[in-house]
């Protein structure tokens, strides 16, 4: 599913009934507002494109996307890599639960976020591309995992569910 | 050109910003001088539990070995000089990566708790 945003909230797009939660999900971004992005890549959008994407970056993007593979732009690493640093920031000492990047998953997303292509990171750091992939894709899945654990919890503290569905 | 940002602000005293875009510019000023047109830059600005960390790379020829310190040698005040002095003032350290055709990409990191420091003397 494509989303355009123009001043919606790209989340209420993603949560779309008819996306199945196997549909690959692509944001494609009028505004590229920052914390639209944010959000709309942690309720689970598998990467965004600006709308001044070319066609090939278009057409990339989607035969990327499904595949299954994120679709990573400069942008999104260096959002990613703010969102784990305030989420480390807010938590708790003794929280176990909050979501970190590994070094070399940190070491990635600021190459991705520098420029670097995946292939010019799995030169660069001796890795398969695969790898690289996955790197990448453990970033957004670990932030994805957390925003669920968030929004349940949201959700019983609120009294919106029976603590016993859930 | 393309800049990679965290979604929220980062605070920085005014007086410790105007020095980072000055070293900031100072830096694209090196590549527009020393690189071709087609060159692309990319900006990653960072903040990390003490740091704050300004990463400027372009895919550019690179600098050859040697090549900035020669220029320092002959009393060039160039890129390393600029960069390093303004960062130096604010506590932090430059890092320049470059190989040749490999790009180069200079890296400020700036200590937190030395701005807010400056901040509060500022205030007082």
């Amino acid at each position: 599913m494509n989303a355009e945003t123009g001043g919606a909230d790209p989340r209420a797009e993603t949560a779309g009934d008819e996306a199945g939660p196997d549909t690959p999900i692509r944001v494609l971004s009028a505004g590229g507002e920052q914390q639209d992005v944010l959000d709309a890549v942690k309720a689970g959008a598998t990467g965004y494109l600006l709308k001044s994407a070319s066609s090939e970056e278009l057409v990339d993007a989607a035969r990327r996307t499904a595949a299954g593979d994120a679709v990573f732009t400069p942008g999104l690493a260096g959002l990613v890599l703010g969102e784990y640093r305030r989420l480390a920031d807010r938590a708790e000492p003794e929280a176990t639960d909050t979501p970190q990047l590994t070094e070399r998953e940190t070491q990635v997303l600021r190459l991705v976020a520098t420029g670097l292509t995946y292939r010019q990171i799995a030169e660069w750091l001796t890795l398969s591309h695969r790898t690289v992939q996955n790197h990448v894709q453990n970033t957004l899945t670990k932030l994805q995992l957390h925003n669920r654990v968030e929004l349940v919890r949201y959700a019983l503290d609120n009294g919106l569910g029976d603590a016993a569905d859930a | 050109m393309t800049i990679a940002l965290p979604a929220a602000r980062i605070p920085l005293p005014s007086a410790d910003c105007v020095e980072v875009t000055a070293a900031v510019r100072a830096a694209l000023d090196n590549v527009a001088k020393h690189a071709g047109p087609d060159t692309r830059v990319w900006i990653l600005a960072e903040a990390g539990k003490d740091t704050v960390t300004v990463t400027v790379r372009d895919d550019g020829p690179g600098i050859a070995p040697g090549r900035l310190a020669q220029a320092e040698a002959e009393g060039r005040l160039g890129i390393a000089q600029s960069i390093r002095m303004r960062t130096a003032r604010l506590g932090g350290t430059v890092a320049v990566t470059a190989a040749p055709g490999q790009g180069t990409e200079i890296e400020l990191r700036l200590p937190l708790p030395a701005a807010r420091v400056l901040d509060e003397r500022q205030a007082a």
